[in-house]
């Protein structure tokens, strides 16, 4: 088991466009109502990087950014973990496109910012962070896989690391085999130790096998549909229970037959 | 942690060699794998490492959806060295579900995904169904496909962290099994040639004219390669004498810019000051590096500063890319299992193609490679985004 405290909160989907908006609707306060997510340029980012960014670089640094000032911790001192599915998805289709031509031809820009590490790199340069960081690819688990890593890292290095999980749906013709239904991020700072800061205590276990049980699920139709609907959305039943301020066992399927487990408590 | 961290098997298929023992020969009698491009599409004037046989390799009949040239490498890594019969005896000690597979590539199958993009009849058209785009473009194919293969049921993961990809699983597992989220871990990293990579770094005018020449002062690039490989990472309190440990790990960002190394190469000596650092020794204990060493200008040259500040001038080092190519998200593993046979046979591989080392460089390059014991090695790998991670393997007395 793996024991890790929850400091920061950030998220951005559609209809849950803060951490604090989100609470009121998973806690019940608020219907959710589903909207078009909008994506504003990250104000971490400098000038020109922040006029050029991409959807997906911006919803993951305005999420991360969200839950390191919940956290109310230096950012240059955390390490972090990106998850993505699709990563670049977008770069990766204009390079496919344009290698359709006969010459080949591709834009150094666009193959620098297609690798699907370029979203934490931009986040490293944009608050000057020289401490671990890395980006993790699982596909419909790259939620519970990136969890797992970063609550790893944080009781393994006793250190604060920052999670990051975020996907905006591939464009036309991958999106037909990828579907993803929502672009969304979240975003949780992950912490060794109990402080004044904690939210949340989590303990983590990984099993094979769902004898134990069925993934959690969301009741509402729509937010089970939102939960479903990008591999971000699977964090839904961990913030439900957090905004409803219980404790409780939480179970996400991963991989193919296997279970992480986090059994949450309130700080 | 009271256990080390032992690399109890490894397999390694790359350009200059189908295994260890063809690697190793390979580097003894100074043999690349490099040869001028012949990869299709518009000529690029360029070496490439390509491993032979990928097209030719019967490709496992019940797995067939996974089917792409990244998965062929990593079938013939699992076939190299009897690596896969040496999991099946793990999945007895320890159970198919305690084993994790951690893995590094940088493009997966995207391949894949170019040819499907080729066959559409216009821009944005449906792509075809034979294209399974899980199975082989998406980044997590790998673990999946490597999963199947073995037979193992273990948490798996992909991490994509451009040039230190197959670095950065290292660090991964250990804190995994430090963690107990798993009993042993199968980590590695496989990248294949593909158009996206060679049309990207020949944008970039990053490719090396001839066969690369790491350190010497009219390198021009890079040479692509691919390569898979494979290692099996177990605990053991007192491992027998001979066997290769995992003594530490260091990663740290740039944050300069996505694809030129911070200037004074920051983020390089902080990464491999922390894994001296948890590996609790000492710069004067590090008998080689292998360095990153990939041939191009600024690379090279940050490179070199970072670790003449850590290392000064004595401590040999050398980069073997002028024998594999540089195989991206797979050159980490390449590099890790060369430093293997390094400790393992008492051999420093020296810096193939070197003529005219660059008259700037302070630290000690190799040009020639030599027989001496060893101890620790350190070997690094830096990506794009300014991902860094260096890693320090052992020797156990």
């Amino acid at each position: 088991m793996t024991r890790v405290f929850v400091s920061g909160v950030g998220v951005l989907g559609p209809g849950l466009i803060s951490w604090p908006l989100a609470r009121d609707v998973l806690s019940g306060r608020h219907p959710y109502e589903r909207e078009e997510l909008a994506l504003p340029a990250p104000e971490i980012l400098s000038g020109r990087e922040r006029r050029r960014s991409s959807a997906t670089v911006r919803l993951a640094l305005n999420v991360a950014h969200e839950a390191i000032q919940q956290a109310g911790i230096a950012p240059s001192d955390v390490a972090t973990v990106f998850g993505s599915s699709n990563g670049s998805g977008l770069e990766i289709h204009q390079i496919l496109t344009a290698l359709r031509h006969a010459e080949m031809l591709v834009s150094p820009t666009l193959f620098h910012n297609s690798v699907h590490n370029s979203a934490v790199g931009y986040w490293c340069i944009a608050i000057g962070n020289h401490q671990p960081s890395t980006s993790i690819a699982c596909h419909d688990f790259t939620f519970a896989a990136a969890m797992m890593k970063a609550c790893a890292q944080a009781s393994v290095e006793n250190r604060p690391v920052l999670l990051t999980v975020f996907d905006c749906p591939l464009p036309a013709p991958l999106h037909q085999k990828r579907p993803l239904s929502e672009t969304m991020g979240i975003a949780l700072v992950i912490e060794p130790e109990h402080d004044g800061r904690s939210i949340c205590k989590i303990d983590l276990t990984w099993s094979a096998g769902e004898s134990e049980g069925q993934p959690s699920k969301m009741e509402s139709p729509s937010l089970e549909r939102l939960r479903l609907g990008t591999p971000a959305g699977r964090v839904l039943p961990l913030l439900s229970l957090l905004a409803q301020e219980k404790t409780g066992e939480l179970r996400f399927s991963y991989p193919e037959s296997g279970q992480l487990r986090i059994a949450m408590d309130l700080c | 942690m009271p256990d080390q961290i032992v690399l109890s098997h490894i397999s390694t298929v790359n350009a200059c060699g189908f295994g260890l023992a063809q690697t190793f020969e390979a580097l003894c009698q100074n043999r690349s794998g490099l040869r001028p491009y012949d990869f299709g599409g518009p000529p690029l004037d360029t070496f490439i490492g390509r491993v032979p046989g990928v097209e030719e390799l019967a490709f496992e009949k019940s797995l067939g959806v996974y089917d792409c040239r990244n998965n062929r490498l990593a079938q013939m890594a699992l076939e190299a060295d009897d690596f896969a019969q040496k999991i099946e005896k793990a999945k007895g000690i320890y159970g198919s579900d305690r084993i994790a597979v951690i893995m590094g590539t940088s493009t997966s199958g995207v391949g894949e995904g170019e040819a499907a993009y080729l066959s559409a009849p216009s821009d944005g058209s449906p792509l075809p169904g034979s294209f399974k785009f899980d199975q082989t473009h998406d980044f997590f194919s790998l673990p999946r496909f490597v999963s199947a293969y073995l037979g193992l049921e273990g948490p798996s993961i992909t991490v994509s962290a451009a040039c230190a990809s197959s670095n950065k699983v290292f660090a991964d597992a250990w804190q995994w099994l430090e963690a107990g989220l798993c009993d042993a871990a199968v980590v590695g990293g496989v990248d294949s040639l593909c158009h996206l990579t060679l049309r990207g770094f020949n944008s970039l005018e990053l490719l090396s004219k001839g066969p690369c020449r790491p350190g010497d002062e009219d390198r021009s690039g890079i040479s692509i390669g691919e390569a898979a490989g494979f290692a099996l990472l177990e605990r053991d309190a007192n491992p027998p004498s001979g066997t290769v440990t995992l003594r530490g790990y260091g990663e740290s960002s740039d944050a300069y810019h996505m694809s030129s190394p911070h200037p004074e190469g920051k983020g390089a000596a902080m990464a491999m000051q922390a894994a001296l650092q948890r590996a609790a020794l000492s710069a004067s204990d590090i008998d080689y590096i292998n360095l990153h060493g990939t041939g191009s200008a600024i690379n090279d040259k940050v490179e070199d500063q970072a670790v003449f500040e850590l290392f000064g001038a004595d401590t040999p080092t050398s980069s073997t890319k002028a024998w594999t190519g540089h195989a991206l998200g797979a050159a980490g593993i390449t590099e890790v299992i060369i430093s293997c046979l390094s400790l393992r046979e008492g051999f420093l591989p020296g810096t193939q193609n070197l003529r005219n080392p660059d008259p700037a460089f302070k630290s000690h390059l190799l040009a020639e490679s030599k027989r001496q014991p060893l101890s620790h090695v350190l070997t690094n790998s830096f990506g794009f985004g300014g991902n860094n991670c260096s890693l320090i393997l052992g020797r156990a007395p």
